[in-house]
């Protein structure tokens, strides 16, 4: 009877340790497969946001080189020749001071020295030295001025809040590019509306705004877009933004004007490194 | 009587602490402070009333009860919708049949016999929390899922307790002191496992809506 009794304390306890050994394993087994499953999944994700920097890297510095080019072509070879048009026709002018064609030549002289000055202006804006020399609040002014010489109007405005500081070079020049798109979009759609573009110096991240009371659209309408009918500014947008560390988004409505804000983080160093990749 | 001692007041820290954050949890886990606060109350009504007494009645109540709010918290969980119904359908019949066993049977032998049948049931749904775990893409941490740490602490007091309380009724009829020996050996320690996965549930999800 007491052996019985011995017998069946010793099977429900070893029954009872085996499940429970068996329950410590299942758990244990999760927990440890869960863990090398987020690692995994982590270093994928990381290498994806790699790949997808290495490659908005190299279409930026493609785009910057093409962009250089063009601004050195527009200021040495079509800059030049203007110059050399201007010179001729400031002869011309002075030749035909006492004819009837005076005021004609005036106009052509005064339109020729604006379409140099936005040659001139066009270049700078184009040509990356520009922001590595002035930094970005000169590059935006001069962006500004630019569009309202084209305009003739003041049609767009700048305001800095805060005490500009400077975010590294590369991306500096994504920022440009960047706002530069925004107020493209704001002029192809806002048509003559005012634009107001405020670049906000937060202790911990620079907040741009390119705001214009254009008539807006809606965001659902863009969204159901078919491929053929649907533009890439706002997803390239927003994906250079997230590279950048920061955020983009946007405030629209039909008849309500649109709101692109640029939030980018403040780095101690460049986001985007220029330093040569190892294979 | 240690033993004990700790339970009651695993316990109730798990009642205060999921009471105080019952605002920061969703629906399942809400309400899961009305089981404990059910259980420590039938526990010690048992612990103080006469022992001549036959308290396999509340025993019966306080399963129903655990199968509900277990039921409802592992079922919330699952992406499955197909496994979600099967476990409310599950829980529902057992309810049933909880009811039908209070009613009509309510004996130790019938309880332990429902008994098995819940840590069946209980493995089992918890079997699938823990698949759907294992094949799901989240890159969350586990260990800070609220739902992990319940979803444990049953997983071992079922494992755990199969053959001591499956039994117990048979040991009892056999040998009275043997079958309480080892019941007071080891259902107090899974219990303490089971209501510490509470406080470990509470407190995760709390660093996570701190963090």
């Amino acid at each position: 009877m007491q052996q019985s009794k011995a017998q069946l304390i010793i099977v429900l306890l070893f029954g009872t340790f085996i499940f429970l050994l068996l329950c410590a394993f299942i758990i244990i087994l999760l927990l440890f497969f869960k863990q090398r499953q987020r690692q995994n999944l982590t270093e994928k994700a990381d290498i994806h946001t790699a790949y997808e920097q290495a490659i908005l890297q190299a279409q930026l510095e493609t785009q910057n080189q093409m962009l250089q080019h063009v601004a050195e072509e527009l200021h040495d070879h079509v800059g030049q020749m203007l110059a050399v048009v201007v010179l001729y026709l400031n002869v011309l002018h002075e030749e035909t001071s006492e004819t009837p064609y005076r005021e004609r030549v005036a106009k052509l002289l005064t339109h020729t020295t604006m379409l140099v000055n936005d040659v001139r202006g066009l270049s700078k804006s184009l040509s990356t030295d520009t922001i590595a020399r002035f930094g970005l609040v000169a590059c935006l002014t001069l962006e500004i001025e630019r569009i309202n010489r084209a305009d003739r109007a003041e049609q767009a405005t700048l305001q800095v809040l805060g005490e500009p500081y400077q975010l590294g070079e590369q991306t500096e020049i994504v920022l440009l590019r960047m706002v530069q798109e925004a107020l493209n979009n704001a002029l192809k759609y806002a048509y003559d509306a005012a634009i107001t573009l405020t670049l906000d110096y937060q202790p911990d991240a620079l907040m741009l705004t390119v705001a214009d009371e254009g008539p807006g659209f809606s965001m659902s309408e863009v969204d159901a877009r078919p491929l053929t009918g649907s533009g890439q500014g706002l997803h390239n947008l927003r994906r250079r933004a997230t590279l950048l560390g920061g955020t983009c988004t946007w405030q629209t409505a039909p008849q309500q004007g649109t709101r692109v804000t640029l939030w980018i983080p403040r780095k101690d160093k460049p986001v985007i490194d220029k330093s040569p990749t190892t294979n | 009587m240690v033993l004990y001692l700790a339970y009651y007041t695993v316990n109730a820290v798990a009642i205060l602490l999921t009471f105080s954050h019952w605002r920061n949890e969703p629906n399942s886990l809400r309400y899961q402070w009305i089981y404990l606060l059910a259980n420590l109350s039938s526990e010690l009504y048992i612990n103080q009333g006469p022992v001549k007494v036959d308290y396999t009645y509340v025993y019966n109540i306080i399963v129903i009860i655990e199968c509900i709010f277990y039921g409802w918290l592992v079922g919330s969980q699952y992406r499955s919708m197909y496994a979600r119904r099967v476990t409310y359908v599950s829980v529902g019949l057992f309810v049933i049949l909880g009811f039908v066993n209070l009613i009509l049977l309510n004996s130790l032998l019938s309880y332990n016999y429902y008994f098995l049948l819940r840590c069946f049931l209980f493995i089992i749904i918890t079997g699938w929390y823990y698949y759907e775990l294992y094949t799901s893409q989240s890159i969350t941490l586990v260990t800070s899922l609220p739902s992990f740490w319940i979803c444990s602490g049953f997983f071992i007091f079922c494992m755990g307790s199969f053959f001591v309380m499956g039994l117990y009724a048979l040991i009892r009829h056999e040998d009275q002191a043997l079958a309480d020996m080892l019941y007071v050996a080891i259902i107090p320690s899974l219990n303490i496992v089971l209501y510490t996965s509470y406080i470990a549930a509470t407190l995760c999800n709390r660093a996570k809506h701190n963090s």
